[in-house]
């Protein structure tokens, strides 16, 4: 720092001087392009959050100050939401993400089929949401669904066809399943590629030294993958937090905060409250992102 | 130095390449000498709907030209857009101030373009008015009043009714009566359920849907419920509601537990599973698709009256057209309530999309249909539902203009699904949804 002070600032020759020119007029459409597609939306709907909006352009948007904001910060299902989506973020990430990595080491093994295994794990991240939540509800669906045929009919695990998509405890199991199951290949193929990079002299100079397969596991493979790992928690994270498709589609027990959003402004098209909801989303998921990001760099 | 040169000269005739294609694609002036008469004047207007499908796209294609062969000098060009993206499209059009001459809508959607004030309420009463009020059914057209004037927020040309289809063959077996009263509908459900062998008497909506809002309209209306007082102010919790819950409640028992809704309701039936389904005219493909149409047949709910929920397809005149255009959609929404082409409109879904035109629901050619032949009178009974047709939250021939939002946030059917499926306290909800429904008011 010092060295750099007590430097004295080299006059810019001409040269320098275009060639900065010229790289502003290089970068320039892209900073436009991230203007117009990301800071004036984001500007746009700060503002809008402050107003009764009107869809028709004719009719102005009525100024209402800061009243979206405490409507939203006086409702409880708010908050409620919010709890939800917590924990059903910090369960989906961490299980996907496991199940992904336990998926990735084995089909990292060599056997017979192993290309044909790899392209059948990646289908549910492939098929569209809309068809897995209709076959889902068709397995648990109390007159022929087959989870039922098989707990309550053969097994005769429950007296009656246990509710499902309807008892809180269990529409959260469900759902967490779903996602996990539905988002792991994501987190399977990303770590796939990572293991795939790892040199493979490391193991052989562990395993001359002794190393077992967990010594392996522990001191090569997990530093070498962690980075990846670190990115997939937090973009996963970053998803789930804005969650609705299928928790929506599956069951109405499960309130997280893209449900409480929907049912709370879109459907009602009180769009200035919706606006507020996401700023405040936004300001609750850039401080997780920065707050990672810090513990990630002293780490 | 001498490059730069060379780059600005290739831009400026770029760019004036650019200016003189723009220019000659201009189209010529014509010649005053050439042009004795003054052609033709032709109007364009744009129809929006929500029948993407490329058989409908077709169907309705033929009916356009149909009409422009009768109509020269309008041309009408048809905006088809999906169902599930109708919604969003309508609301940026409304945004950007580009809303189509002509534009399909529901009741709910009617009534959005109404409160943004971008539709010609004052058009659309005039094409109603010209074809004759008499001529709909009376149903049909009173749900479509606007809130504070004589006017309509839309010109209905077809839609679906909801109501009881029940299983004669099953009927006749145990000698029951028609599912209409309510001690009727009760005693069925009882007598055709045997859940040990996954038979139940009766299936309906529960989920937190509007759908279910839409089941159960019929059976609080058929008990003259009203959502509220004459100054307008909510009264949910009132004893006609509060007997109408119970009724649905002891409805449920007979029915397959849990959170059913447009799947579960309309598998249940068709499957065989239940004896009764409260559905809308949708389920008749279904039911034709199984040969099961014979057996077949169809109530609408009674207690203190007789209730039927429905749903009208409408067709609006914009306000952001002119005046030539206003009259050109207005020409093409009274064909569309023409015979001929009501019918084809009508028999691109038949049983689902029902006329709301008396004399074509009594039409040879509209019951030809082969799926409505093989309802036979219980397709013809069909239409007539719209005469009893009746809305929660519509009052004195005005609807409450919060009621959408009502609609919207669940409130009914966030109630209806904690009392019967999480079993939670009645007056407890009632109370809970009274309290919702105030603050919405307020708001």
């Amino acid at each position: 720092m010092l060295r750099l002070a007590s430097k004295a600032p080299k006059p810019r020759s001409a040269l320098q001087k275009s060639e900065s020119r010229l790289g502003i007029l290089f970068i320039l459409p892209s900073l436009i392009l991230i203007a117009s597609v990301i800071i004036y939306p984001i500007i746009y709907n700060i503002y809008l959050s402050f107003h009764r909006v009107s869809l028709n352009p004719l009719k102005p948007h009525k100024p209402i100050g800061l009243s979206n904001y405490l409507t939203l910060l006086q409702d409880g299902n708010f908050l409620k939401a919010l709890l939800m989506t917590t924990v059903y973020v910090a369960v989906t990430v961490v299980c996907s993400t496991t199940v992904g990595l336990l998926v990735a080491l084995l089909m990292n093994r060599k056997f017979k089929g192993r290309g044909f295994a790899r392209s059948l794990v990646i289908l549910p991240y492939v098929a569209p949401v809309i068809s897995l939540v209709f076959v889902w509800r068709y397995m648990f669906n109390g007159i022929y669904g087959v989870v039922n045929y098989v707990t309550v009919d053969l097994l005769h695990l429950f007296e009656a066809v246990p509710a499902w998509f309807d008892h809180p405890v269990l529409s959260m199991t469900l759902v967490v399943l779903f996602d996990t199951w539905r988002v792991f290949p994501y987190s399977f193929m990303m770590i796939l590629a990572s293991l795939q990079a790892i040199d493979e002299s490391l193991y052989e100079a562990a395993r001359i030294d002794g190393a077992n397969a967990w010594h392996q596991f522990w001191n090569i493979t997990l530093p070498e993958i962690l980075p990846v790992v670190g990115s997939l928690m937090i973009l996963r994270s970053i998803w789930n937090f804005y969650k609705f498709d299928d928790v929506y589609l599956l069951t109405k027990q499960v309130p997280i905060m893209g449900v409480y959003l929907y049912e709370t402004a879109f459907s009602t098209n009180d769009f200035g409250l919706a606006a507020s909801i996401t700023v405040v989303l936004f300001l609750i998921v850039m401080s997780f992102v920065i707050l990672v990001r810090r513990k990630v760099k002293r780490v | 130095m001498k490059k730069r040169l060379v780059s600005m000269l290739t831009a400026a005739v770029m760019l004036l390449s650019i200016g003189l294609t723009g220019c000659s694609s201009k189209p010529s002036e014509p010649a005053a000498s050439s042009a004795p008469e003054e052609p033709k004047k032709t109007v364009a207007i744009e129809f929006m709907h929500s029948q993407p499908e490329e058989e409908r796209v077709k169907v309705i294609q033929s009916i356009i030209d149909d009409f422009t062969a009768k109509n020269p000098g309008i041309e009408v060009k048809q905006v088809p857009v999906p169902e599930d993206a109708y919604w969003t499209k309508m609301t940026t059009l409304i945004s950007s101030q580009k809303l189509p001459a002509v534009v399909e809508s529901n009741i709910d959607q009617g009534r959005l373009l109404y409160a943004e004030d971008v539709i010609d309420t004052q058009a659309n009463t005039e094409v109603i008015t010209g074809k004759g009020k008499d001529a709909f059914f009376k149903g049909a057209l009173e749900i479509l009043k606007t809130p504070d004037k004589d006017e309509y927020t839309g010109v209905p040309v077809s839609g679906w009714v909801a109501g009881i289809w029940y299983r004669k063959d099953l009927f006749a077996e145990k000698g029951l009566e028609a599912p209409t009263k309510w001690e009727n509908i009760l005693k069925a459900a009882q007598a055709l359920s045997d859940p040990a062998n996954k038979k139940y008497g009766i299936v309906f909506a529960t989920e937190e849907t509007d759908f279910t809002e839409q089941t159960f309209t019929q059976f609080a209306l058929s008990n003259n419920v009203e959502l509220f007082d004459a100054d307008g102010k909510p009264k949910f919790n009132t004893p006609e509601m509060k007997e109408a819950i119970a009724f649905y409640k002891e409805l449920y028992k007979y029915s397959p537990q849990g959170s059913n809704g447009v799947t579960q309701v309309k598998d249940a039936f068709v499957g065989g599973n239940a004896a009764m389904a409260v559905y809308s005219t949708y389920i008749m493909g279904s039911l034709y698709e199984q040969k099961m149409a014979d057996k077949i047949g169809f109530a609408i709910p009674e207690n203190k009256s007789a209730a039927g929920f429905g749903m009208m397809t409408t067709l609006s005149i914009s306000k952001a057209v002119d005046a030539d255009q206003k009259e050109a959609a207005q020409k093409f929404i009274s064909f569309m309530l023409e015979k001929e082409s009501n019918i084809t409109w009508l028999h691109m879904s038949p049983g689902g999309a029902n006329p709301v035109v008396k004399d074509i629901a009594a039409d040879e050619k509209y019951q030809s249909h082969e799926l409505l032949k093989a309802f036979g009178e219980t397709a013809a009974k069909v239409p007539e539902g719209f005469n009893e047709l009746k809305m929660l939250g519509f009052q004195n021939g005005k609807s409450h203009p919060k009621m959408g939002n009502i609609t919207g946030k669940f409130v009914i059917p966030k109630a209806l699904n904690a009392i019967l499926v999480q079993n939670a306290g009645m007056d407890q909800e009632i109370e809970k949804a009274q309290k919702a429904m105030e603050q919405i008011v307020n708001e």
